[in-house]
């Protein structure tokens, strides 16, 4: 299956990264990675973008860091949903699915 | 945390290439593969470091090194700014380190709280502190459980012979226990054995570091060596350590005996000062009831006129600090009210550079700085500024503190613990912060409006009045305090010209004095050492350029000791005594002095010796009173349980001070007398001048006699003054930094106001203002804000002068000649300031100025 | 005795009693600078009569501002000769000169100048709190000037509450008010409409016949020709 490199606007991609540390705590690698395979490929997120979107997400308040052990015993640094973060991946997740249902009614329309 | 980011950067990379090696890439295909799909990595960090923003470190040195650039391109002002605050916060940490060693510190001592000394209370209400009888001792000693240990202290003057100079020490007689009473061991040798206060026992001596280093040289090998202390062989045992001193200075310790001199045993003879160690655990409340039961349980052995008496208990740190505390608060104060006047001109300085910075806050709002970050932007330029400020204040304050205590050295108890210290230091940089944000607070929560945007397309005149008003009330209270600090300086210079022009009784001028203290046992008090001290005064009265000298117990204003006088006529009832200070005086100290003789004769030789019949000298005072109605001459007295007859009357004299009335005074020939003396010179030429020749002369007489003390008796009169001088000197030096700040300012804001009003004053001159007309409504502004600031500065004046009243001297602390007097010379100097920029303003060109727009 | 210079407006005639008012003989006008002297204004010899409209013209830096300046007396550092009303000024000390421009001058400047903080009533009645015209005088020249200039409804209101051209009104209103014999006005129309500027030169016409003495500098050559006689200045020369 060819993989579809899909432009990500930046809310949505705080959305996906939000939803998978929902999950548990993991490293900026993992993420990716999770992103990619549950996407079934298609969303494959630029290593360019993913860092900053979650530099601006700590600086939110909305994950949290700290440095671990990867599996292969390498340091890296882990990140962790805090208690905002989760209130605001309920809020982008009823935005999204609002705006979501908006777009089928047009496309329907048509 | 660039490393943070480079490092997790890192650790994504190679889990990439891991992976693309687990899917069969080769290993560097892997590696530039999962590289590439990383794209820029240096675009990645940055962008990664901007999301976080800078950390509060970053900023505040951005910060600080603009603040500095901005100083640095604004000589005139950061000179200025920086000065004004060094003179703030180093005149506030000089007197801090004042207060600080004097006053806050604890005596350093072990468990310094538990230290008292002990007192015989007259008033017998914990008012009155008189020194301690010797059977007073020995009950309190026998008696009292609260107390680890007391310890007598009496001061006598023992003559230092043999090797070097012959030195006149100040030897106190302590009980075995004193230094164990204060935890004070001697660094080289030890203390006093229990047993060492008994007769045979007590020719040991403990030296003080100071006198060990400079009459013995620090000489290692001084104990168990020998040293003669009037004509006595005394061990030396030990030596102190140059801290902590002795709470009360003096030379050398020896033991004192009890019993070898009959005035031990009496309960009406008071000599004694008593230390004491409360013991651990026991609060002043404790001792002080138990003092007072003893006290109760002895009175009916006490003597009748005593029956009312008590005891005082007093902390040793309230002992040796008391009297200087109210003063050194004044003082504290005071220089806060400098620092206050300094602060406000800096302020009233950033609130004028506003206008200029108008445009650069704009532009920076513009550019997305929050109104916080603006602020703090602006309060770390004015910390930084306080800093430099506080610096520089340090360094004056060290100098300062130094000067100070030099010559204060007499008046200043525990001198030797005032420094700039550690604590001092804590307190400049606390200050520097502190004041920092104070007056940079309002200047930046005023530039730093959330309209920022509009200020742009303005002028800024909304600005103007709103920091005019500001700055118009920082210059009334400045001028406000600068008047109260001037009438206190004011209360304290009438003071002094008051006390100089009280009469003394004597003539000061040209009259040298020194002390002598004989040989107890080369000279024994009595018939031989009269002798002695007539011959010296002989001596003496035959140098060329002396005209009179004479000898005393105690000079005036060096002291005094009282008894009590009857007359012979009078039953010997308690309420027929009159209480008389006394001296024994030898040779012509009466015309030496410049005594008048009001009736009768002076001593003569004969009358010196203890087998003449008795005859004594009373001064106005006494006769009047002993004798209201009788010529005194011819009648007898009862002192010191002996019969005298009065031969002379003579003039009083001030012995207690210039600001204390004359007390009754009797005087009886030196035969008598068992102190040592001084030695008054009167001198035809500038007294010091001879000093040296009587020195020799004396010297010549007996080589092992040593004289000190030389001073002239116009030194000792000033001395008594001296505290109040000081206060004088201090006051003064603050009250006039104040009124110079204060008249920077007001010169400061009515440039400004000149500056910004140009084309108003120009318009006005075109109308056809005169010249006069013009000065006089720019000049308004400025003796409204100085009348409003005396008004107000008289208000707190009248309040707070009364801080000063215990040491005026015939002058109320709200003296109206003294604030009229200060309040026209403040006003007279606002004049000047507000003149001198108003001047400029007259100049105006109308036509330049407004052509100019 | 009336000496004219360059062209005269022909409708008006000059009465042989009309004394000048002014005389200017070889003024001028020099600064000090390093490289010695810089002259503003040389050699300037005009006679100016009562009742005259002068318009003075020339390019930026002729010194037609500074000579304004001279003429209204604010300007005491020339050199020549300049009797006023037959007083030698050029013999007055400043004292004197700024006693003669009180009584005799009104000025008004291109960018008006009123005091901001002040009402318009209060603007009017500064020249003449300066002249010490009592207080109840004032309040009735006051209302008069007021009436004539049909500003009435706006006494009480700001400087900053007022149109340009109003405010030039008022700042020409302020300039007569004490009933000057000359008015000297610096580019009055400078910062107007057009519109307004015409409102001013209107003015300035009917105080003229009202007997006003009128010098002016503009740069607007209709607005020059609302007086009868011009006066170009170059580099400080006047031109013949």
């Amino acid at each position: 299956m060819a993989t579809t490199k899909a432009e990500l606007l930046q809310g949505t991609l705080d959305l996906l990264i939000l939803k998978t540390l929902a999950a548990g705590a993991m490293h900026g690698y993992s993420i990716a990675q999770r992103i990619q395979q549950r996407s079934d490929d298609v969303l494959v997120v630029e290593e360019g973008s993913l860092y900053p979107c979650l530099y601006r997400m700590e600086e939110k308040g909305w994950i949290s860091a700290e440095w671990g052990k990867s599996e292969n015993n390498r340091r890296a640094k882990f990140y962790a949903l805090t208690r905002s973060g989760r209130k605001q991946l309920e809020e982008e997740t009823a935005i999204w699915e609002r705006v979501h249902r908006a777009i089928t009614l047009v496309l329907q329309a048509a | 945390m660039k490393q943070e980011i480079d490092e997790e950067l890192r650790f994504h990379v190679e889990q990439r290439t891991a992976e693309n090696i687990a899917n069969g890439m080769p290993r560097d295909e892997a590696t530039r593969e999962a590289r590439r799909r990383f794209g820029n990595v240096q675009s990645v960090r940055e962008e990664c470091r901007e999301t976080r923003g800078a950390s509060f470190g970053e900023t505040t040195l951005q910060d600080i090194r603009f603040g500095l650039r901005m100083l640095w391109k604004n000589p005139g002002f950061a000179t200025v700014a920086v000065l004004t605050l060094a003179l703030g916060i180093g005149a506030c940490t000089a007197i801090f380190s004042l207060v600080n060693g004097v006053l806050l510190r604890a005596l350093p001592y072990d468990q310094p709280g538990q230290l008292v000394q002990l007192w015989e209370d007259p008033s017998g209400k914990g008012q009155d502190r008189n020194s301690v009888a010797g059977a007073q001792f020995a009950d309190w000693k026998e008696q009292v459980t609260s107390m680890e240990g007391i310890s007598v202290v009496r001061r006598v003057n023992l003559n230092l012979t043999g090797e070097g100079r012959p030195e006149r020490l100040s030897v106190h007689k302590v009980s075995a226990d004193y230094l164990q009473i204060l935890r004070l061991q001697p660094f080289l040798g030890r203390g006093f054995l229990p047993d060492e206060d008994q007769p045979g026992k007590d020719r040991v001596v403990v030296l003080t570091h100071r006198l060990w280093r400079e009459h013995f040289g620090g000489a290692t090998n001084l104990v168990g060596q020998a040293v003669r202390l009037d004509s006595q062989s005394y061990t030396v045992i030990g030596i102190l350590p140059a801290k902590p001193q002795l709470p009360i200075e003096c030379d050398a310790l020896t033991p004192f005996v009890f019993g070898s001199e009959s005035w031990h045993r009496s309960r009406s003879d008071h000599r004694l000062r008593v230390i004491g160690r409360l013991k651990s655990g026991v609060t002043l409340e404790q001792a002080r009831a138990e003092m007072a039961a003893i006290t109760q349980r002895l009175k009916p052995s006490y003597p009748s006129w005593k029956k009312d008496w008590g005891v005082a208990v007093v902390p040793m740190h309230e002992q040796l600090t008391g009297a200087i505390r109210p003063q050194l608060w004044v003082l504290f104060g005071a220089v806060g009210f400098v620092l206050l006047i300094a602060c406000a001109n800096v302020a009233g300085l950033l609130l004028a550079r506003m206008a200029a910075r108008q445009k650069e806050m704009a532009i920076r709002a513009a550019l997305g700085a929050g109104r916080w970050r603006v602020i703090r932007q602006l309060l770390t330029e004015s910390v930084l500024l306080s800093m430099l400020g506080g610096g520089l204040g340090l360094v004056l304050a060290f100098w300062g503190v130094n000067l100070f205590t030099k010559l204060s050295a007499d008046n200043l108890p525990r001198v030797a613990e005032v420094g700039v210290d550690a604590s001092a230091l804590g307190f400049a940089l606390l200050m520097s912060l502190g004041t920092g944000v104070a007056f940079g607070l309002a200047p930046a929560l005023h530039l730093a409006r959330p309209d920022l945007t509009g200020a742009l397309k303005q002028e800024g005149r909304a600005s103007r009045s709103g920091s005019g008003r500001l700055r118009g009330a920082l210059i009334i209270a400045e001028v406000a305090l600068a008047l109260m600090l001037l009438a206190g300086a004011g209360l304290m210079l009438k003071t002094l010209f008051r006390l100089q022009a009280v009469p003394s009784g004597f003539n000061p001028h040209g009259v040298l004095a020194m002390d002598m203290s004989l040989d107890d046992t080369k000279y024994p008090a009595g018939d031989r050492r009269a002798a002695f001290v007539r011959q010296i005064i002989q001596r003496i009265e035959s140098l060329p350029g002396v005209e009179a000298a004479g000898t005393a117990t105690t000079l005036p204003m060096s002291g005094a000791t009282d008894s009590s006088v009857r007359a012979e006529s009078r039953p010997d009832l308690e309420e027929f005594y009159i209480g008389s200070d006394y001296d024994l005086v030898s040779g012509d100290y009466f015309p030496a002095m410049g005594i008048p003789l009001l009736k009768g004769r002076r001593f003569t030789e004969r009358d010196d010796s203890r087998s003449a019949p008795r005859v004594a000298i009373l001064n106005e005072a006494l006769a009047k009173k002993i004798f209201p109605n009788e010529d005194p001459l011819g009648q007898r007295v009862r002192f010191w349980g002996e019969s005298w007859e009065v031969a002379g009357v003579v003039g009083n004299v001030r012995q207690r001070g210039l600001d204390r009335e004359s007390k009754e005074h009797i005087y009886l020939p030196q035969a008598f007398s068992p102190f040592p003396c001084s030695l008054v010179v009167r001198t035809k030429v500038p007294p010091m001048a001879l000093a040296d020749v009587c020195r020799k002369e004396i010297l010549m007489m007996d080589s092992d006699q040593p004289i000190s003390n030389i001073r002239t008796l116009e030194q000792i009169v000033a001395g008594s003054a001296s505290q109040r001088r000081l206060m004088l000197v201090l006051l003064g030096l603050f009250a006039g930094a104040a009124m110079l700040l204060a008249a920077i300012g007001l010169y400061g804001t009515m440039a400004y106001a000149v500056s910004q009003r140009t084309r108003e004053i120009g318009i006005r001159m075109a109308l056809g203002a005169q010249r006069g007309e013009v000065l006089l409504q720019v000049m308004r502004q400025g003796l409204k804000l100085t009348f409003l600031g005396v008004a107000l500065g008289l208000v707190g004046a009248f309040a707070l002068t009364r801080v000063l009243a215990h040491l005026l001297f015939e002058v109320t602390p709200q003296d109206p000649f003294t604030f009229v007097g200060v309040a026209v010379l403040l006003v007279a100097v606002a004049l000047i300031a507000c003149w001198l920029p108003a001047r400029r303003a007259m100049k105006i060109n109308p036509m330049e100025a407004l052509r100019s727009e | 005795m009336n000496i004219a210079t360059t062209e005269r407006n022909p409708a008006r005639e000059s009465s042989p009693a009309t004394d000048a008012l002014i005389r200017l003989r070889n003024v001028e006008k020099r600064y000090q600078t390093k490289a010695g002297f810089t002259y503003v204004l040389r050699q300037i010899n005009l006679d100016i009569a009562a009742g005259d409209f002068v318009t003075i013209m020339g390019p930026s830096g002729a010194g037609k501002s500074t000579l304004l300046g001279i003429l209204g007396m604010y300007d005491h550092a020339w050199e020549g000769e300049f009797e006023f009303l037959g007083h030698p000024v050029h013999r007055l000390a400043p004292k004197d000169q700024a006693a003669l421009n009180k009584r005799y001058v009104g000025f008004v400047f291109q960018q008006f100048h009123l005091l901001d903080d002040l009402t318009v009533a209060e603007n009017l009645d500064i020249p003449l709190s300066y002249r010490n015209v009592p207080k109840s005088e004032r309040q009735g020249m006051v209302a008069d000037v007021l009436d004539r200039f049909g500003i009435v409804a706006k006494k009480d209101l700001f400087p900053a509450q007022l149109s340009g051209g109003q405010q030039q009104l008022v700042a020409v209103a302020r300039a007569i008010i004490a009933k000057p014999a000359l008015l000297l006005a610096d580019e009055p129309t400078g910062n107007l409409h057009t519109d307004q500027g015409r409102e001013i030169m209107e003015l300035f016409k009917k105080l003229n016949h009202e007997g006003t003495t009128i010098v002016q500098v503009t740069h607007n050559e209709a607005w020059a020709a609302y007086g009868q006689r011009l006066i170009r200045l170059k580099d400080g020369w006047m031109e013949k």
